[in-house]
């Protein structure tokens, strides 16, 4: 009877060390799910905050650029391709193309010096400068998190729990743009 | 900010987006360093020449530190006193006068940018 | 980026509790040097008891001190909402939950520091003079360093760092001073004198001198530390090293020097505000490192990522890496392009004259414009009743 116990103890004891160590497993998948959940909400605020912006932005802007009208409108219809984008791919290109818009209205804008005058357009400039940063900032860090909880599921032994619980890999959100994203550095000054 | 010479408050001038103090009672004019880094694009310490002169010291406004006589021209006789800690220069009234009287951007000691700013700052009084 | 957090924070256990043993091997010899033999314990309680009522002082009050005593007042997106725009875009890129309150000192020194035990309640604080000499890339280096001195919870380190070493200092101060006076000697010769008592005399000056030393070694050393990793943190949040590089580099050269900073608040600064320059810092005695060495080593990285701030660290330096190997191998993201947007924003200029109507509106400077385009700002304790236009020498009326 002793002699039996020992080997079932031992075997119980492994049991509960396997199984403490899958909810740490378990767990440290939950906290990445998360924060990749949460990043994205970070991103999805500056994406809504650039989307919100441009109305103002043309409203300014139009009195000033009258031989401008196709920039412009290419800016409106970015901002209604977005609203229409369905699957995540669809709006990861949208945004990209919006993105590509701003910036040739903006280059555009350079050449009209009572627009730049305008303190208006100023804090407009800003405004919407700072949310590119925003949204790239947000970008960089959802990278982050999903490259780590990617790493969680597909790594040995991370794998054999998200295999067990359905924990999926999450997709990059990544600038398809390639002229965008070797584009030099715009200087701020 | 205080007047290095006469110890009242100054009051601000802003021109060109560049921002000048100026003391009400006797005239003088404080450059300071940021304001010139900004006119110059550049934030290097100023190079600067030392003189002799018999003026009374004056006191940085801004660091409290006893401030050097400097010429700023090749002729030297505009004497202008200068922040041993690079905080600015001081012009006293005389001085702004003597220098939009008698411009001569070339050869100065000073980057031309700035006495451009000048001349348009403090045209010269022509007549009086 | 969460393992090197886990990292920190395992060191900084590890770091409170090398100097706690300091500390209360201090307090053991103090002890039984005054309080006779036995008395050990007793001189440990005492150390404890000083170190608690230090800590629960820094703990309460340290934030709301190091602003008031460097004079920071604090700003809205209104006021500047530029400086504002580039805290939240780093706290977005730190992947901090909260942006941390942002501060304005009035001083001509370029330099800015963070403050707050936790992440959640932190503040960053710039002067007036870094916001009129940098550019934006600039500045969002600077505020990557301060937020990567917030999210690797630097300043929490720093402050129990602090703490222990103060304590120490303290401690071992007083207790020379103790023996200086011959309190405890005569009381340990009456004791029997025996071998023990002499030598347990001699550990206890040793331990005096030596432990305050030890303490601020410690201290500086994480210090310096920490202003690497959060140079390398920087680097990654923005993607782009030159934008900090070049601020230290307009920061360095400066002339002005800034007030209201004291040794125990030093290590949050950007730069070390009580040295001039950047000059001697690579002692064992400073909080920061050379300016130089850190411009340099930004200068030679191949991309922005912690491995290769390790790597050109290593090759700057010649000494071994300094970025936790936990933190290099999660990583590795750090390579992708900077996203930087293709509008351009206000100059630096602009952006200068913005912080100055701040402080003037604050200090309550009146407003003049003159109809040759000048602007004149009276402050309120102006003594002449008119003001003139230095350019069209037009007097205006004050009263």
């Amino acid at each position: 009877m002793a002699l039996l116990l020992v080997p079932v103890l031992v075997l119980l004891g492994l049991a509960v060390v396997l199984v403490m160590w899958g909810i740490g497993i378990y767990n440290g998948l939950v906290a990445a799910r998360n924060r990749v959940k949460e990043s994205w909400a970070q991103v999805d605020v500056q994406l809504k905050r650039r989307f919100d912006l441009i109305p103002n932005l043309i409203e300014t802007v139009k009195g000033y650029m009258q031989h401008e009208r196709g920039t412009l409108e290419a800016v409106t219809q970015a901002r209604a391709a977005v609203s229409g984008a369905g699957t995540m791919a669809q709006r990861v290109e949208a945004e990209a193309g919006l993105t590509g818009a701003l910036g040739r209205l903006f280059a555009v804008a350079e050449s009209y010096p009572d627009l730049k005058a305008s303190t208006n357009f100023a804090s407009l400039q800003e405004e919407l400068a700072s949310t590119e940063n925003k949204i790239g900032f947000a970008r960089q860090f959802y990278n982050e998190t999903v490259m780590n909880l990617n790493n969680k599921v597909q790594m040995f032994p991370g794998n054999i729990v998200a295999g067990m619980f359905h924990f999926g890999a999450e997709t990059f959100f990544e600038v398809k743009d390639e002229v965008q994203r070797e584009a030099p550095k715009v200087s701020f000054s | 900010m205080k007047c290095p010479a006469c110890r009242v408050p100054m009051y601000v001038a802003e021109y060109r987006q560049i921002e000048l103090d100026l003391c009400g009672q006797c005239e003088g004019v404080w450059f300071d360093r940021g304001e010139l880094s900004l006119l110059l694009g550049d934030d290097r310490p100023l190079a600067v020449t030392a003189a002799v002169s018999e003026e009374a010291t004056r006191t940085c406004p801004l660091c409290d530190k006893p401030m050097d006589k400097v010429n700023i021209g090749p002729d030297r006789r505009v004497v202008v006193d200068h922040c041993p800690q690079d905080c600015g220069l001081w012009f006293d009234a005389t001085e702004v006068a003597a220098l939009t009287g008698e411009l001569d951007a070339a050869g100065w000691g000073l980057p031309p940018a700035v006495f451009d700013f000048l001349r348009e700052m403090f045209p010269a009084k022509g007549g009086k | 980026m969460w393992e090197q957090i886990a990292a920190n924070r395992r060191k900084s256990i590890g770091l409170v509790i090398s100097a706690a043993l300091l500390l209360g091997a201090l307090g053991w010899a103090g002890g039984e040097y005054f309080l006779g033999q036995g008395g050990g314990t007793g001189g440990v309680l005492i150390a404890l008891v000083v170190w608690l009522v230090m800590t629960l002082a820094a703990w309460f009050q340290g934030d709301s001190i190091m602003l008031s005593v460097a004079g920071a007042h604090r700003v809205q997106k209104e006021d500047l909402p530029q400086l504002f725009n580039v805290v939240e875009e780093m706290t977005l890129a730190s992947g901090l939950s909260k942006m941390p309150a942002v501060y304005v000192i009035d001083d001509p020194a370029p330099n800015a520091f963070a403050a707050g035990r936790r992440p959640e309640n932190a503040a960053v604080a710039v002067t007036s003079g870094l916001l009129r000499t940098l550019d934006r890339d600039e500045l969002q280096g600077v505020i990557a360093h301060e937020m990567a001195h917030v999210r690797n919870r630097d300043i929490q380190l720093m402050l129990f760092a602090g703490v222990l070493a103060g304590a120490i200092v303290i401690l071992a101060e007083t207790g020379l001073r103790g023996m200086w006076l011959g309190g405890g000697r005569s009381r340990s010769r009456r004791d029997g004198g025996s071998d023990g008592n002499g030598l347990v005399a001699i550990l206890a000056v040793v331990l005096m001198i030596l432990a305050p030393i030890l303490a601020q070694l410690i201290y500086f050393a994480v210090s310096r530390k920490r202003e690497y990793l959060a140079d390398a943190s920087a680097a990654s949040f923005t993607r782009y090293p030159e934008g900090l590089a070049s601020a230290l580099e307009k920061i360095s050269r400066a002339p002005q020097r800034l007030g209201g900073a004291t040794s125990a608040t030093a290590p949050m600064y950007i730069i070390n505000p009580l040295k001039r320059n950047g000059q001697m810092a690579a002692n064992g005695t400073s909080t920061h490192p050379p300016i130089d060495e850190r411009i340099r080593i930004l200068r030679s990285m191949a991309g922005a990522g912690f491995a290769d701030y390790d790597r050109s660290y290593r090759e700057v330096t010649k000494r071994g890496g300094v970025i936790p190997g936990s933190a290099l191998k999660d990583a590795e993201t750090g390579q992708t392009a900077r996203s930087t947007g293709a509008t351009p924003a206000p100059s630096t200029r602009e952006n200068a004259r913005k912080v100055d109507d701040f402080f003037y509106r604050r200090d309550g400077y009146r407003k003049v414009e003159c109809a040759c385009g000048t602007t004149l700002r009276i402050p309120a304790d102006f003594a002449t009743p008119a003001a003139k236009c230095p350019r069209c020498g037009a007097l205006h009326d004050l009263r």
